[in-house]
């Protein structure tokens, strides 16, 4: 589920800057076994630091929270690993559980061999059996699985044989191999026996079993979960490290206090602000990379302020995103173009950006019958250009945005309020439209498909374009790009769309966010991208 | 007494039905529920509303509360929709571990403003009476997160004396008996440490102003008259009188001790109940929130119906 979730990420800083003095100081941690030269060596711990505790280890009964996904990823086999290749084309796979896979000449069939050795953390082995019953607790609306959906098209999951296991499609689109591979493998004998109506409330600690490089050696709620490797793992002798601590430290500067003082060697996401600090200290490593976090200023198009898309292109004319990207984000961001990311496959690199133009600005917000009063304020039939710009409570980078824009557009004759709310009340005033522009983010997945952020939303399948934006022809283009199984076919498709998309300025694109992690110089052989901080956790090693 | 016992006690419940259902009716009626925060853009709407149901949020105001009254008429918190868990068990979890670390903290508290008090008693208005007063004074003025931090900065991280966070170090957790209680001991220091300071103003300076009263009192004199030393007519006669009124002071803090500082708590990744009811409070957690509130409200009517006993008890003057 990890690399299709995509997230509103709402307290990308949750921290007051804490000037905590930090010293270099290091408490020597328990060394491994010596192995040859400069290879990887068998031992070792790696402490990563983590904001919130996990409230279950079955990712079926999970509600989603942030650090989740990543732990029960290292307990728990997938057929195949999602490769950080979305740069040039949909994502590929290699083998994980799953040695080979083939489609049926008619698409409708996909077919796993699974290796045979894989054994589950109380050595029975990992069968065809498990991934059928995985694919029926997905499907089971009793235990409510939040990707239950994403197994729509899959009709049934057949057992060839015990390492052999076939799934039915039910049609032919772009994204089966992705939609069969969604969620982790869960084993049948220990947790078919838990009644499915019990799904939601039963504690799955009490009966885990797990299948993956590491298995839970202990679990401290809201303290730390101690992860030990697992020698039954069919990767052996790997994982290399004998033990991944999870330390749970709900303050980010807390984090990077502990992580300076060398008591935590990862803390998966540093604020922008914080990178130098990171970057200057000879004992730590600062790894950045293009995430898929992206922010915007969402204009509510229903609301006769933003109806017009001369004055929305206006508004982001003159705001100078370059400047706002670059102050807040120190570098650590790039300036957002249309609605798909530009570290994607899809992206139109010949989109125009753009520009800050305050005088164009001027000019298309004049032709829409706006005219400053004898304050300086812009005003059309006695009504002033003013509004709330809404951001997340506490989110210090958002706090800042507003008020560059807000002095941006003051230059224009328009008046902004920049107003924080609660994060819940937050969502929720989305939900029911009660708002004027909310400075959002949208943590974008890895499949691309427009229909739930940029279709005209509808009534009865619900939708995430909480702005309510409409354009028939998007919403045409969006239908047939989803349907078109040839990539190449549905970017010349996608390609339109962004161009249209853009020329609406529904919202006004903001950044697309680095993720920056920092590492200890302890840890060795990480390869950490955006496919997720321990995307090869296998071959990472304690360093002396 | 009983009967004073008992109405108190009725009286009691009255209050934790009423504080629980203004709980019920204020975050039933914020914006947003639990379900809003399921925002993943991948997640089709549809399981939001799928949620909903589940959780029963989509029936009527009515319904919900008189179906949740039913069950915690029976003794069933019910489970928590964040942590997927019974609330009773994540009480259970929270709550001793914040009464350890603010019941030590209230003790240093009341411990560190009566020794105080009675050392500036010595000489009032003396050099170190001012010297006390102005200390006590910035203690009380200073925000509680400031003192944590600057104590891990000097304690943690500048001399490497005492741990910053966490109950138990990560070789701790893995230790039993002896060695593990040292270790805990040492991650107590700078949390309670940075309750007690902040706190420690407030009662010091509470108990010098009514020791200066008593000093004046009748009695106070009749004693040094009948040949007490200074010292013996602050410490035996005037003191304990000028305690009472801490009583009220400790029975009102009874909330405190049971909902935690989140800031602490936050801070130190102390895993208690401040933390526990701030997370329940963002995520619209109702089932978790109502326990929290009703163990709370509890401890606030036993307070102060202890609070009452120990009055009658520490001054015959008041009868119950």
């Amino acid at each position: 589920m990890s690399a299709q979730r995509s997230r509103l990420v709402a307290v990308l800083v949750l921290a007051v800057p804490l000037g905590l003095a930090a010293c270099q100081q290091r408490t020597p941690a328990a060394p491994p076994a010596a192995g040859p030269g400069g290879a990887p060596r068998q031992g070792g711990q790696i402490v990563a630091a983590t904001l919130a505790d996990v409230s279950t280890l079955n990712e079926y009964q999970s509600s989603g929270e942030a650090g989740e996904a990543e732990v029960i990823d290292l307990l728990f086999p997938s057929l195949m690993v999602e490769q950080p290749d979305y740069q040039l084309h949909p994502p590929s796979f290699a083998p994980r559980l799953a040695t080979s896979w083939a489609f049926s000449a008619d698409n409708r069939d996909l077919t796993f061999h699974l290796r045979p050795d894989a054994r589950w953390s109380d050595g029975e082995p990992i069968t065809a059996e498990d991934v059928r019953f995985t694919f029926q607790v997905q499907k089971d609306p009793r235990v409510g699985s939040l990707g239950m959906e994403i197994k729509d098209f899959i009709r049934d999951v057949e057992v060839v044989d015990p390492h052999t296991v076939c799934f039915h499609f039910t049609r032919v689109y772009p994204y089966q191999l992705m939609d069969a591979n969604d969620g982790h493998i869960v084993p049948e004998h220990a947790w078919g026996k838990i009644p499915r109506d019990r799904w939601r409330t039963a504690d799955f600690e009490e009966v885990l079993v797990t299948g993956g490089p590491f298995r839970l050696a202990s679990h401290t709620p809201q303290q730390t979960i101690v992860l030990q490797r697992d020698p039954t793992y069919w990767n052996a002798p790997k994982p290399y490290l004998d033990r991944l601590v999870f330390r749970v430290i709900p303050d980010m500067a807390s984090q990077l206090a502990q992580l300076f003082a060398g008591d935590v060697d990862l803390v998966p996401s540093v604020a922008p602000q914080e990178a130098d600090r990171v970057a200057a200290d000879p004992s730590l490593r600062l790894i950045e990379y293009p995430s898929r976090l992206w922010g915007l200023v969402a204009w509510n198009n229903r609301r006769p302020l933003f109806a017009d898309r001369r004055v929305r292109r206006a508004l982001t004319l003159g705001i100078n995103r370059k400047a706002l990207v670059d102050t807040v984000f120190r570098g650590h961001a790039k300036l957002a173009t249309g609605p798909i990311l530009s570290s994607m496959w899809a992206f139109d690199r010949s989109l125009p950006q753009l520009p800050y133009d305050q005088p164009q600005a001027a000019a298309l917000l004049a032709e829409a019958g706006w005219r400053r009063n004898a304050d300086g304020v812009l005003e059309r039939d006695g009504k002033r250009f003013a509004f709330d710009l809404l951001y997340p409570a506490a989110n210090t980078l958002r706090r800042e945005m507003a008020i560059l824009i807000q002095a941006d557009l003051a230059r224009l004759g328009i008046r902004v309020r920049p107003v924080q709310v609660e994060f819940t009340s937050l969502i929720s005033r989305s939900e029911t439209g009660e708002f004027d522009a909310i400075l959002w983010a949208w943590e974008e997945a890895t499949k691309i498909d427009l229909t739930s952020t940029w279709s005209t939303p509808s009534p009865t399948q619900g939708s995430n374009n909480f702005i309510g934006y409409s354009n028939p022809e998007v919403d045409r283009l969006i239908a047939v790009a989803r349907e078109e199984p040839d990539y190449t076919r549905a970017k010349v498709l996608l390609d339109r769309i962004q161009e249209l998309i853009v020329a609406d300025q529904p919202v006004t694109f903001l950044y697309e966010a680095n993720r920056l992690v920092a590492v200890s110089r302890h840890l060795g052989g990480a390869d950490i991208n955006a496919a997720g901080v321990f995307f090869n956790v296998d071959d990472w090693y304690w360093k002396p | 007494m009983l009967r004073w016992a008992l109405r108190r006690i009725a009286a009691g419940v009255l209050l934790v039905w009423l504080v629980a259902t203004v709980t019920f009716l204020l975050v039933s009626l914020s914006p947003g529920d639990a379900a809003s925060r399921l925002t993943d853009a991948r997640i089709p709407p549809a399981a939001r509303a799928r949620f909903r149901h589940e959780f029963g949020l989509d029936r009527p105001l009515p319904a919900r509360y008189a179906s949740w009254l039913a069950s915690v008429a029976r003794g069933d918190l019910g489970t928590s929709w964040t942590l997927r868990r019974p609330v009773s068990e994540a009480l259970a979890e929270a709550l001793p571990n914040t009464l350890l670390l603010t019941s030590l903290g209230l003790l240093l508290e009341l411990a560190g403003g009566v020794v105080l008090a009675v050392v500036q008693l010595r000489r009032p208005h003396g050099a170190g009476d001012r010297a006390i007063t102005l200390a006590t004074l910035t203690a009380y003025a200073l925000p509680t997160f400031g003192v944590a931090l600057a104590l891990i900065a000097v304690f943690s991280y500048r001399w490497h004396l005492l741990p910053p966070s966490h109950m138990l170090s990560l070789d701790g957790e893995m230790r039993h008996g002896w060695a593990r209680a040292v270790d805990l001991a040492r991650h107590l220091v700078l949390p309670v440490a940075a309750i007690g300071v902040t706190g420690v103003g407030a009662v010091a300076r509470y108990l010098r102003g009514s020791l200066l009263d008593e000093r004046t009192e009748h009695y106070v004199l009749a004693a040094r008259a009948r040949g007490c030393s200074p010292r013996q007519a602050l410490l035996r006669h005037a003191l304990p009188n000028a305690l009472l009124p801490l009583i009220t002071m400790v029975g009102m803090s009874l909330p405190f001790l049971v909902s935690g500082s989140l800031v602490v708590e936050v801070v130190f990744s102390w895993p208690g109940m401040g933390q526990l009811m701030y997370n329940a409070a963002l995520g619209r957690d109702l089932p978790l929130l109502l326990g929290g509130t009703i163990v709370a409200t509890v401890a606030v009517v036993a307070g102060n119906l202890l609070a009452d006993a120990a009055y009658a008890v520490a001054d015959p003057r008041v009868r119950v």
